[in-house]
Order: C-alpha cells, then sequence, then structure tokens
C-alpha cells in the first residue's frame, strides 16, 4: 500500500502510460463481437439494462391485456371478450406485471447499479448473470406464447387449488404457467445471488457497512428476501406439477387422498407477501438514492432507514395468512397476523418520516425524477391506508375479492413501485445513454400518468364497496356500476398514452438529447464518478470510500486502488465487514454453456408441461451443460502478481 | 491531471479459502436456498399429516394389509451408515485440499520465492494420487447409496401417487436422491479434473466447496431419514 505523487514533470510519460492502460483493460473486458457475442455477454450492465428492456417489454405486453379488460368493463354486458378469454388475460396480465415485470425489473436496476455505486468492475459470477437473464427471457416469452396457442393460463395469478388442480382445469394451460413460474424464480434467484455476493465481497476499500448506499442496502435486503421466498412459489409450483402430470399425479393438494388446498394457499403467499415488499424495498432505494440530489443533502436517518429496511424484511415473511382471512384460520393465528400487518406499517412509516424530513430541511429541486418522488408520497399512503383497513380481519370480510382489494394493490405497487421506477429511470438515463431526457416531454408523462392512474384506479375503490367482486368478464346494467366502470376505463386510456409519452422521451432523449457528462444531477454516489456511458470496465482505477457521499466528500483526495491486472479481468475482493483489501480474483469471462444451459432447462421444463419424463431427459442433459460450463480450462494459474502477464481474458476453449 | 494518491493491491494474493471467497458465499447462498426448499417441502409433510387419522394410512391395496405401514428400516439405516462413514474420507481430503490451496508466494521475501514455490508444487504432487483415489472412494460411496436408495424406495409400501402422505414421503427422498447424485457428479468431476490437470489451487479450492456440500448433502439426509423413517414410529 503506497501513496505517491509523482513530479509534474513526469506528467506526460504519465498520461502516455494511462492511455496505454486503457487500451489494455479495453482490450480485457471487450466482449466477443457480433451477435453470438451479445448471446453470451456477461457485462452487469449490458445485461442488467437487458433485464430492464425486457421487462418493460412484458410490462407492455401486460399492459394491453389490462387495457383489453378495461375495454371490456367499460359498459354492462359488453361482448368484446368472452369469459374465456376474459380469464387468461386477467390471469396473464397479473402474472406478467408480478413475475416477468416488476421482479426482475427491480433486479435490473440493481445487475446495473450496485457494481458501480459499491465501485467494482464487475459481479462476481458473470456467466450465472448471463444465465439468469436468459432463463428469465425465455421463461417469459413461453408463457406469453401460451395466448397464441390458446393455452393461456386462466386460474388467476395466484393459481388456486382445487380450480388449478387436475380436475377443475384439465389441458395444459396451469401445466405452462407452473412450469414457467419454477423457471423464471430459478432466474430471480441466481439475480440474488449475484447481488449479494457481489455487495458483501467486493466492495471499495473503506465501504464499510454502515457507508454502503442506501439503495444498495434496500437491494441487499431485497436478495435476501428472494432466497427465501421464491423457493416456496417454485416448490408450490413444483408439486403443483406433479399432481397434474399424467403417470405421477401426486396428491399433494386433493382432499380426496388426504390432501390440502390450503396448503397451496400457505406456499403461494409465503413466497406471495414477501414479494410485495421484494417490489416495494428497490423502490425504497430508488427514492433513497434521488433524494440526496434534489434536495442537496445526505438522506435524513441513514441508521433508521437501513433498520427499517431490515425489519420490513423479516416482517414481510410474517404476514402471508393476511391472504387466507376468508379460510378457516385458527382465531389466534388470524389475529397474530392481523397484528404483524399492522406492525409493518412502522417501519414503512418510519422511512416516509425519514424522507420528509430530508425533504423537509434540503433545497429542493423540482425535477421530473423528483416529482415522481413526490407523487409516491401522495399516491402511496393511499394504497398503505387502505393496507392498514384490509389488515383487519372484519373489514377484510367484507370487501374480501372486490374491486376495493384490486384498487388498494393497484395504489400500492403502482404508487409505491412504478411511479419511483418511472423516476430512477429518467434519473439514471444519463448514465446510461450520456444524454439527458427531455423536461417537456418528461412533464407531459407525469402529468398523463398521474390523471389516467388515478381516474382508473380511484373509482375501483367506490366499485367494490358496491359490491362489484374482481375477476368477473361483464356485469348487468341494474348493478349501477357502469358511470364508475366507464371512467376507469378513461382513465386507462389516459394512463396508456402517458406510457407512450414516458417511452417516446426515452426514444428521443436517447437520440437527441442533450450531453450529460459524468454527473450531471451533481449527485453523491460511485456511479457518478465514472463516465456516462461507463467504459465495460467501470472504472479505470476501482475508487476507495471514506464517507457515505463519497461523490460529494471524497473526491479528490481519496486514494484510487492501483495494481490490478489490466491484462486480465480482476476485480478486488476485500473483507465483509470493513472492506479491507484481501485479495485480487480472475472474473470467469464468457462461455456459451450458461446460455445453453438456460437453453436445457426452459427445454425441459416446457417438456414437463406435457409429460414428466422431460425431468428424466432434462435433468442429465442440464448436468451435461453445467459440467461443460465449470470445467477449468484455462492454463496454470499465475502465481505472481500478473503484472505484463499473457494471460487470456476469458477461458480459452470455452469463450469464442 | 494531478495524480491522485493510490492503493497498491498488486501484492495481494491471487486466491483464498472459504468466507474471505465470493465462491464460498455463492455456495453457501445456494446451501441456503436448497435448505429452505427442504424445510418447506418438511413443513408439507407435517401439515398434512392433520388429514389422517392413522400415520401413516393403512396399507390396504393388498391381500395382507398393513394397519401402521411405517417404512422398513433396513436399507436406509445402512444408507445412513454409508453416508456417515463417507464423511471420514471427505473430511480427510479436505483437510489435504486446504493446506495445498494455500499459495500465498506474495508472503515470502523475493530471495525464497522461487524455491518455496517449487517446493509446494513437489508436495502438490506427492498428494496428487492420495486425492484422486481418495475422491474415488467417496464416489463409490456416493453411487453405494444411491442405489441404496434406490432400491429403499419399495420400504415405504405405497407408490407416490396414493396418498398425500405417501406423496410427501417420496418427495422427500425423491429431493435428496437428485442432491445426491449432483454430489457425486460434483466430487466425480473433480477427481477427473485433478486427475487430468494436477491438483491446482484452484481445484483444490474448489475441492473445499464440494465438500461442503457433501456435509450438508449428509445432513440433509440425517434429517430426512429422521422424517421419514422415524417419526412415525415415534410419534404415532
Amino acid at each position: 500500500m503506497s501513496t505517491g505523487r509523482p513530479a509534474p514533470q513526469e506528467d506526460r510519460r504519465d498520461l502516455r502510460r494511462e492511455s496505454a492502460e486503457i487500451a489494455a483493460l479495453e482490450r480485457a473486458w471487450e466482449r466477443p463481437r457480433g451477435f453470438w457475442g451479445w448471446v453470451i455477454s456477461t457485462d452487469h450492465k449490458e445485461i442488467g439494462l437487458r433485464f430492464i428492456g425486457t421487462a418493460f417489454f412484458f410490462f407492455a405486453l401486460s399492459g394491453i391485456l389490462a387495457a383489453f379488460m378495461r375495454l371490456q368493463l367499460a359498459r354492462p354486458e359488453n361482448t368484446l371478450l368472452g369469459p374465456d378469454r376474459y380469464n387468461q388475460f386477467f390471469t396473464m396480465h397479473g402474472t406478467g406485471m408480478m413475475f416477468f415485470f416488476a421482479v426482475p425489473v427491480m433486479e435490473g436496476m440493481a445487475l446495473y447499479l450496485v457494481p458501480l455505486m459499491i465501485g467494482t468492475r464487475n459481479v462476481t459470477f458473470p456467466r450465472l448473470l448471463n444465465f439468469s437473464y436468459w432463463t428469465f427471457a425465455f421463461s417469459g416469452l413461453i408463457m406469453f406464447s401460451g395466448l397464441l396457442l390458446n393455452m393461456g393460463p386462466d386460474v388467476g395469478w395466484f393459481a388456486y387449488v382445487p380450480l388449478a388442480g387436475p380436475a377443475f382445469a384439465p389441458g395444459h394451460r396451469v401445466d405452462l404457467w407452473a412450469q414457467m413460474i419454477t423457471l423464471v424464480e430459478a432466474s430471480s434467484i441466481t439475480g440474488a445471488v449475484e447481488i449479494v455476493t457481489t455487495v458483501f465481497k467486493q466492495r471499495a476499500p473503506g465501504m464499510t457497512l454502515d457507508k454502503i448506499p442506501l439503495f444498495v442496502w434496500a437491494q441487499v435486503i431485497t436478495s435476501f428476501m428472494i432466497l427465501f421466498a421464491m423457493p416456496s412459489v417454485q416448490l408450490a409450483t413444483s408439486l403443483l406439477g406433479f399432481d397434474r402430470t399424467t403417470h405421477v399425479t401426486t396428491q399433494f393438494f386433493n382432499s380426496a387422498e388426504g390432501g390440502d388446498p390450503l396448503l397451496w394457499q400457505h406456499l403461494f403467499w409465503f413466497f406471495g407477501h414477501p414479494e410485495v415488499y421484494i417490489i416495494f424495498l428497490p423502490a425504497n432505494g430508488f427514492i433513497s438514492a434521488m433524494l440526496p440530489a434534489f434536495t442537496r443533502r445526505s438522506v435524513f436517518g441513514y441508521p433508521a432507514l437501513v433498520l427499517s429496511n431490515i425489519a420490513t424484511g423479516f416482517l414481510g415473511f410474517g404476514v402471508w395468512a393476511h391472504h387466507m382471512f376468508m379460510t378457516p384460520l385458527p382465531e389466534l393465528g388470524q389475529g397474530l397476523f392481523t397484528a404483524a400487518s399492522l406492525m409493518i406499517t412502522i417501519p414503512t412509516a418510519i422511512s416516509i418520516f425519514c424522507w420528509l424530513a430530508t425533504i423537509a430541511t434540503g433545497r429542493v429541486r423540482l425535477t421530473i425524477p423528483m416529482l415522481y418522488v413526490l407523487s409516491f408520497f401522495a399516491v402511496f399512503i393511499i394504497g398503505g391506508l387502505t393496507g392498514v383497513m384490509l389488515g383487519s380481519v372484519t373489514i377484510d370480510s367484507q370487501v374480501h375479492d372486490t374491486f376495493f382489494v384490486v384498487a388498494h394493490l393497484h395504489y400500492v405497487l403502482i404508487a409505491g413501485a412504478v411511479f419511483p421506477l418511472l423516476g430512477a429511470i429518467l434519473f439514471w438515463f444519463p448514465k446510461w445513454t450520456g444524454r439527458m431526457p427531455s423536461h417537456r416531454l418528461g412533464m407531459l408523462s407525469f402529468v398523463l400518468i398521474m390523471i389516467g392512474f388515478n381516474l382508473t384506479f380511484f373509482p375501483m375503490h367506490v366499485l367494490g364497496l358496491h359490491g362489484m367482486t374482481r375477476r368477473i368478464y361483464t356485469y348487468l346494467p341494474e348493478t349501477g356500476w357502469g358511470t364508475m366502470n366507464a371512467l376507469a376505463t378513461m382513465g386507462a386510456g389516459i394512463l396508456a398514452i402517458g406510457f407512450v409519452v414516458y417511452l417516446l422521451n426515452l426514444w428521443w432523449s436517447g437520440r437527441r438529447g442533450l450531453a450529460a457528462g459524468e454527473n450531471p444531477w451533481e449527485s453523491d454516489t460511485l456511479e457518478w464518478a465514472t463516465q456516462s456511458p461507463p467504459p465495460r470496465f467501470n472504472f479505470r482505477n476501482p475508487p476507495t470510500v471514506k464517507s457515505r457521499d463519497p461523490v460529494w466528500l471524497d473526491v479528490p483526495g481519496t486514494p484510487v486502488v492501483t495494481g490490478l491486472s489490466t491484462e486480465a479481468r480482476e476485480v478486488l475482493v476485500t473483507t465483509a465487514h470493513d472492506a479491507n483489501p484481501h485479495h485480487r480474483l480472475h472474473l470467469a469471462g464468457e462461455s456459451p454453456w450458461p446460455f445453453i444451459t438456460a437453453l436445457a432447462c426452459a427445454g425441459t421444463q416446457i417438456g414437463m408441461i406435457f409429460r414428466p419424463h422431460a425431468y428424466l431427459i432434462g435433468l442429465p442433459v442440464v448436468g451435461v451443460t453445467l459440467a461443460m460450463w465449470f470445467w477449468p480450462s484455462h492454463g496454470p494459474e499465475p502465481l505472481v502478481a500478473p503484472k505484463g502477464a499473457q494471460r487470456e481474458a476469458g477461458a480459452p476453449g470455452l469463450s469464442t | 491531471m494531478p495524480a491522485e494518491p493510490t492503493l497498491d493491491v498488486s501484492n495481494l494474493p491471487s486466491s483464498s479459502l472459504d468466507a474471505e471467497t465470493p465462491l464460498w458465499w455463492g455456495n453457501v447462498i445456494a446451501m441456503t436456498v436448497e435448505t429452505t426448499i427442504l424445510a418447506l417441502l418438511l413443513m408439507c409433510y407435517f401439515y398434512i399429516r392433520k388429514n389422517f387419522q392413522l400415520w401413516p394410512p393403512p396399507y390396504v391395496d393388498t391381500l395382507h394389509p398393513v394397519l401402521h405401514p411405517v417404512p422398513k428400516l433396513l436399507l436406509a439405516t445402512i444408507e445412513t451408515g454409508v453416508l456417515l462413514l463417507s464423511v471420514i474420507p471427505v473430511v480427510r481430503l479436505d483437510r489435504m485440499a486446504r493446506e495445498n490451496a494455500k499459495l500465498s508466494p506474495q508472503s515470502h521475501p523475493p530471495a525464497e520465492r522461487d524455491h518455496w514455490l517449487r517446493e509446494s508444487e513437489a508436495q502438490r504432487q506427492r498428494v496428487e494420487g492420495p486425492m484422486v483415489r481418495g475422491l474415488v472412494l467417496v464416489a463409490l460411496m456416493a453411487a453405494a447409496s444411491c442405489v441404496i436408495r434406490w432400491f429403499g424406495f419399495r420400504a415405504l409400501y405405497f407408490d407416490w401417487n396414493d396418498n398425500a402422505y405417501a406423496s410427501a414421503a417420496w418427495s422427500l427422498l425423491v429431493l435428496h436422491f437428485i442432491y445426491l447424485l449432483f454430489s457425486l457428479v460434483e466430487v466425480a468431476l473433480v477427481a477427473v479434473w485433478i486427475g487430468r490437470m494436477g491438483l491446482k489451487e484452484k481445484l483444490a479450492e474448489d475441492f473445499t466447496l464440494v465438500a461442503g456440500f457433501w456435509y450438508w448433502t449428509v445432513a440433509a439426509w440425517l434429517i430426512i431419514y429422521a422424517v421419514v423413517y422415524w417419526s412415525p414410529r415415534l410419534m404415532s
């Protein structure tokens, strides 16, 4: 560890060495060119953006389904969609939004931003990253293609048995759903593994646990939740698949043979409620990351925010049965879950008050991302309050399965997660593209989305209280629900236009936007300390950190890391707690095998829709692809410092 | 451009062991996920139990009905013995791998470094043979317990789709069977790799992880063995 300043006359030589160093780093980190190189890429920024883009593609598809549902409900006795198609549409809308948009888009944001924010060059397991993306893309595409094949799942996004069991849902619609959910959760879990290991082992020297950016904390807690919640739904969908598959036909959920339909609900909601926080906590992180830039101060109450996020992570696992108040739960259990559901508002309230204090004591700049943050406070709190109402058994029994619940969940999820996300995308857009988003288009889409959203979903509260149940494809004129439904459909139209303008903004600004520079919002975390867009190796010299706001308080004068190989893809591993430098790690390079493994997994799951024998063939095939993936084929490990050592960046023989 | 102060890391080692390495974290997280799945499946087993007056339910599809068809112990107990015994060679191999994975030439003065490297290289060549033989032994033990398991499924009386009890018990055994196959393949692959490429420090590090997963697999079996074979006897 040496610190030294070269004398001024050495400047020119330094510059030459610097550009040679950058050229070497570019060679080491460049992925293979062309389409195949794109397929097997292991760059966290490229894969992260791809996650976000693909998730928004599924968001658009699910949104179009929602638009059709709104058109169908716009007036009584409408005949645009029949009951069967309506069932498929609402199931795929929910499935698409929850499994193929909300979780992956948040993971995509994490995969892009976390390595930059903690000052490292890539995630720990670059090939696993590639696998994670392709399992996500395959499962989503296969799931949505079901709609075209008249195989769209039609039992609701939580697929309750016995409706989803073999007796009441013949055909392969539910099999498609079950197998693809199993597959997409493999993607979520591997993504979470990346985040946790990268954050605990690759932080910039000096970034002790109490200096980790709040966004990164939120993503780490989310990832831990994913690790414990997603296995539950994977197990549930696997068991459902086994119950339904010919030749296997296990009896887990069949009450005639001692199985239990409520077991499904327990397994599903043990995943399903933490899922809400898996979507909500990253959005918390966005807010904590954006506020410093737009209030010109660091966020108030860092320890309180971190601890309340952790508390939410734990409590999130103790509230699942509030989705089951209408089932014969023991009364004590109902009381317990009511209490836990009400208790979880406490950490959320603490977070909100910390942010409000930040805003109150800062100098607020009303940019578009900041407007989304402010709208979060206004609109999310409405959803939070109806959540408190629903958390109580007595109210829940009255409005269970009505549009009141639909209104509540959209207020919570859209205002709690999508609004911060829309702000966050505009906030980091300059980092991704090097160009600023348009303020005018941004304002137009913001206004349209706010009006559209509230017009769509607020009337649903009233509809629910008037007794309109969810998941009905039409209703009679005498119910008097027509006006409210017509209003909601108009709102949906405005909302859709708002999203189109939002996309238009991204498209136009990506081409014509003003040049952004490194740190256009003058924000405080490390992703703003490198170029926009960042080079493949992220930082020429990875930074070290002394404070929570490194860009504001540390630079210049804080040492940068030198001595990592410029010839190979090397990152610095630091200790989990104190982030002291520990050793240098040679990351794996591109390989076709993660992609082929994802392909084999998808093939196995497709086979499982039809025949259980697919596992007998699929598991060995997946085993072989995994063995090839991990086959060690690079030459002898360097035993001394690799300066000038001639080594390939990837693993020759595996990378193309 | 003013020169920045630097933190030179070129003298740090290029590998490490256990909690210091990201791979160890990845391995532990994978085991955590599998533990969660296993715990939930055990929860299913006990959740379903409340639906049965007799547990396991009487086995009546036969000329000689069995009122209390608890799974037969013999094969499963032999398998438990094999798996417990296998821990001994795995611990020894684990230790050997650790001794040969700790390479940090940087900790030696440059003058002695070459000598030290030659020494440790020779040492590693000496343990290669015993290492591969040990791995083959472990793989054989794993294969043996796979074979025993295959026949042991019959000890359950029921087919997997006879009732929910049978589904849960079979699922526990099959899930663990997959872990066992996975461990077997892992051990066999490491044996092949060391045989072909020598005991490189990376392979030694890899084996410490394989050993970790092996301990986990054995521990998971002890729990499943207790639940599937003993809990119906002791808690009926």
